[in-house]
């Protein structure tokens, strides 16, 4: 009995020690921390924010980069910034180069001269000025032998960069680029005079050294100031931010920044009914469960917080291997589209959240074709098709032609539910037309680092991320097939046409903006006919914010929601 | 007893090498390599970069080679960096074990706190209320899953909290998760606040222990208080509690001396889904990540260390048993 009365005395202490130091509830509404202070919660913390390192190219990083460092275009540190309208506005540099004014040049051979202009009397955090060395020393270190980067698609079009004054850069590149004035050399900025003596000891190590913890200086509107690794990362107003005319504003209202970082979406959920967190960002939610989320929101009549899907770049759709014998044949691969119901698909899984898709590029995209040949659900099309093709219905009701049955494996990563369900309603729907399609998955891992660059697939449906300035170089050329000869190829479907191979490169290096938006509208019309790949819908990610809480605006492109933090403000009434 | 040790001592060096050979296989066995999954999903990514990134990391050389220059490395006491996280695979370890003792040990400590007392009760009055009170609740704490009991101890302590309209209890809301408070400065404050963190993830995870405990010393004492021993010192006359604390509890107690030795390597490994649920960066959520994001050095690093333990704690187990129990004998 003793024993037994000082347990429960032991149990009643632990609660009275943990009730004794819980902090006061934050009042419904109002700022978690104060209403200088923005406490934004998300799912996993970046290992490093060095713009240029391999391993910083997760999305929270470039969240987190884009209040550090000025300005984000969709890669950070870029003199050009990139609005919620998905317009390009000057940022760090005066204006964007063009050639209309002649401070974008096309010289002899292809080769190109763009002259940036920068802002003067900015600095970095510990108070040196912002230079073009900067920009030159990023683009260097990015293009070092020994050090691991990820992102040379840009940078290695570049001849040399000079700086005929410290506020003037002359990038010559080695061949067109239609976007050379949008990036400086693709590679972000680094601060000279903080890291060149860390990289030339070892260039090897560098990303290991420097982004890492604090200090990591940026010239952005916000410095780093704790980084508990962990748990979470706090940014102040840095006092000699000058602010992006018509952009952002010289002093912001948010004077802090709190990133938290909890891995399990229904910890985060919890936090935001609880008023601990005042926003998330893109990655915190997953879409199925903001669907939920919304519900009882406006089921419980919560107007205090706000929770919004907004359709991203993420485009869901299947590759068709075109190498399949019964896939090879258009006419079949026509019959799978106008078999499913996408329309309803997305009524039934998204509440239409997710709008179906049309083409291999976003409605937001300046070259999408909203002409696009757009294919409804004919379950009678279909089947003419595959009848016109010479497939019979077999014994089994399965159609098949030579005596091969039209049979497929139909692949995506295992475990993720939405996927899955898509893949039951369009398995139901293409067995009404008599294609039979077996439902084959694998861990991620295995699914993106062997199955589909190695082809072994008949259908297969996974994302591509795409960029307002995406082109389809990569994935629709019968170059980039991949191969022993093209080992990172990513023309899975096998795709090959020669006039799309012809057009897809000709746009990377078009200058004029109104004829690639026709080459691509060209491009889009044969793709459409020949529909290697069957487009299903574009991701929507949903952020939530409090509603009192001012100027919250996501991109629905690669830069982040915290691209206009300085903007962001407090309201006192919903 | 110190040839027995001797030998076992000898036996566990084959032991560690061979399990860091099937631990490297497997780990290497699993297709797609970081390398693999950065590309994945990026059309910016070019080839070129694919190949020149996967000879900088060493993952084109064959398998052996790798193994053997990690063996080596991990033999001068490097376990190789952390790609994801940017830090030697060994400080990185030592930081989140850390972090999950923060967790386990007051939870471990609850657990006996409530377990010990409640089987013993339990055992003493055999069929009473109290005993079939004490077997639902220990039912309950295994078989209910640690993340569901987690989001429901959050939504309860964070969400719902209606006794914070209560006087005096106003304060009782727990965070939902995490590990500190932003901006508490380090040392004692940062500690101080950690305890708002702890409260909920130690709860879960004590009730895992403390149902399992509370069966074994139930089971012991049963069997130890129908020994004749027990029987000799009643009919000596001996008052009830000289009889349970000195003749039947000091025996109740070797086997689960035993299985305290043998929870300490599992205290070290972290509890993946309590601290995935209640954002705490831990040794076992460090475990889970790393092997969903192919970082293969922290995961072989953690994994061997764990085997490690456990090899070690086995044998001071049995070590434990001979010295508390004079009938075990080594030779």
């Amino acid at each position: 009995m003793a024993n037994w009365r000082w347990s429960s005395l032991l149990l009643a202490a632990v609660l009275v020690l943990t009730g004794a130091v819980v902090v006061g509830a934050a009042p419904a509404g109002g700022p978690a921390s104060g209403s200088d202070t923005v406490v934004l919660f998300t799912q996993q913390e970046p290992s490093c924010l060095n713009p240029t390192a391999d391993a910083c190219q997760m999305f929270v990083a470039s969240t987190i980069r884009s209040l550090i460092f000025c300005c984000n275009n969709s890669d950070d540190g870029e003199a050009v910034i990139l609005t919620s309208e998905w317009k390009y506005l000057p940022a760090m540099a005066q204006k964007i180069p063009s050639l209309k004014d002649g401070d974008w040049k096309i010289l002899a051979g292809d080769k190109m001269q763009v002259t940036w202009k920068l802002r003067r009397g900015y600095t970095w955090h510990d108070g040196k000025p912002v230079t073009a060395q900067d920009y030159i020393w990023a683009w260097r270190v990015n293009m070092h032998p020994q050090f691991p980067s990820a992102g040379r698609d840009i940078a290695e079009r570049i001849q040399s960069i000079t700086a005929p004054d410290p506020y003037t850069m002359v990038v010559q590149w080695k061949k067109k680029y239609a976007f050379a004035n949008l990036w400086v050399a693709g590679s972000g900025i680094l601060p000279k005079h903080a890291t060149e003596k860390a990289f030339r000891a070892n260039p090897a190590k560098f990303e290991e050294t420097w982004g890492t913890g604090v200090p990591t200086l940026g010239n952005g509107p916000y410095m780093l100031k704790e980084w508990q690794k962990g748990s979470s990362i706090t940014v102040e107003a840095y006092p000699g931010w000058k602010g992006i005319p018509g952009v952002l504003p010289e002093k912001p209202t948010v004077r802090r920044v709190v990133y938290r970082f909890i891995s399990d979406t229904n910890t985060i959920i919890a936090n935001v009914l609880s008023g601990a967190s005042d926003a998330t960002d893109e990655t915190a939610i997953p879409f199925v469960q903001g669907l939920e989320l919304e519900e009882r929101l406006q089921r419980e009549g919560r107007r205090d917080i706000n929770l919004k899907a907004e359709p991203g770049l993420i485009w869901e759709h299947i590759d068709l291997n075109v190498d399949n014998v019964h896939l090879a044949d258009k006419r079949v691969r026509q019959a799978l589209i106008y078999a499913i119901n996408r329309e309803e698909m997305v009524q039934q899984l998204f509440q239409g959240k997710q709008p179906v898709s049309h083409s291999f590029l976003p409605e937001k995209h300046y070259g999408y074709n909203k002409n696009i040949k757009k294919y409804g659900f004919d379950p009678a099309r279909a089947r003419a098709l595959l009848a016109e093709a010479g497939y019979t219905a077999g014994a089994d009701g399965v159609l098949a032609k030579g005596g091969q049955r039209l049979s497929f494996t139909f692949l995506t990563t295992a475990g993720n539910r939405t996927r899955e369900s898509v893949q039951q309603i369009l398995q139901a729907q293409w067995k009404a037309v008599g294609v039979e399609v077996r439902i084959s998955n694998q861990p991620a891992r295995a699914y993106f680092g062997d199955t589909l660059p190695s082809r072994k697939f008949d259908l297969a449906m996974y994302a591509w991320v795409k960029s307002p300035t995406s082109d389809c170089e990569s994935e629709l050329t019968s170059d980039n097939i991949p191969g022993p000869n093209k080992p990172g190829g990513q023309n899975y479907p096998g795709y090959k046409n020669p006039e799309v191979d012809r057009l897809c490169h000709a746009t990377v290096e078009e200058l004029d903006a109104a004829k690639r938006v026709q080459m691509f509208i060209r491009t889009q019309e044969i793709w459409v006919e020949d529909i290697p790949s069957i487009p299903l819908y574009l991701r929507s990610d949903y952020t939530s914010h409090k509603a009192l809480l001012r100027n919250w605006k996501p991109t629905g492109s690669e830069a982040p929601v915290t691209w206009n933090a300085p903007t962001w403000g407090w309201g006192t009434r919903l | 007893m110190s040839r027995y040790l001797a030998k076992r001592l000898l036996q566990m060096i084959p032991l560690v090498v061979g399990l860091s050979v099937i631990i490297f296989l497997l780990l290497a066995a699993a297709p797609g390599d970081p390398v693999d999954l950065l590309v994945f999903g990026n059309p910016n990514v070019k080839a070129e970069d694919v190949a020149r990134l996967k000879h900088y990391y060493g993952l084109d050389q064959p398998l052996h080679i790798r193994y053997f220059k990690w063996l080596w490395a991990a033999l001068h006491g490097d376990l190789g960096y952390s790609r994801t996280y940017k830090q030697p695979v060994l400080s990185l370890m030592w930081w989140r074990i850390g972090n999950s003792l923060w967790l386990q040990i007051p939870a471990f400590v609850l657990a006996l706190a409530v377990a010990v007392p409640v089987g013993i009760y339990s055992a003493l009055r055999q069929y009473s209320k109290m005993d079939y009170a004490a077997t639902f609740f220990t039912f309950f704490g295994v078989s209910i899953p640690a993340f569901w009991f987690g989001i429901m101890m959050i939504y309860a302590f964070s969400v719902w909290h209606p006794w914070t309209a209560i006087p005096f209890l106003e304060g009782l809301k727990l965070p939902a998760g995490g590990f500190n408070s932003p901006g508490i400065p380090t040392g004692l404050p940062r500690y101080l606040d950690r305890v708002q963190y702890m409260a909920l993830p130690t709860i879960v995870l004590s009730l895992l222990f403390m149902a399992s405990y509370t069966r074994y010393t139930r089971s012991s004492m049963l069997e130890v208080v129908r020994q004749d021993y027990v029987r000799t010192a009643r009919s000596k006359g001996l008052s009830e509690s000289k009889v349970v604390n000195k003749h039947a509890l000091r025996n109740a107690v070797i086997p689960l001396v035993t299985i305290i030795a043998l929870s300490i390597p599992a205290l070290s490994s972290g509890a993946p889904l309590t601290e995935t649920v209640f954002g705490w960066p831990g040794v076992g959520r460090l475990l889970v990540d790393a092997v969903l994001a192919g970082d293969f050095a922290v995961a072989q690093g953690i994994i061997i260390f764990l085997a490690a333990l456990v090899i070690v704690f086995n044998l001071l187990a049995d070590i434990s048993y001979a010295l508390l129990d004079p009938r075990i004998r080594y030779d």
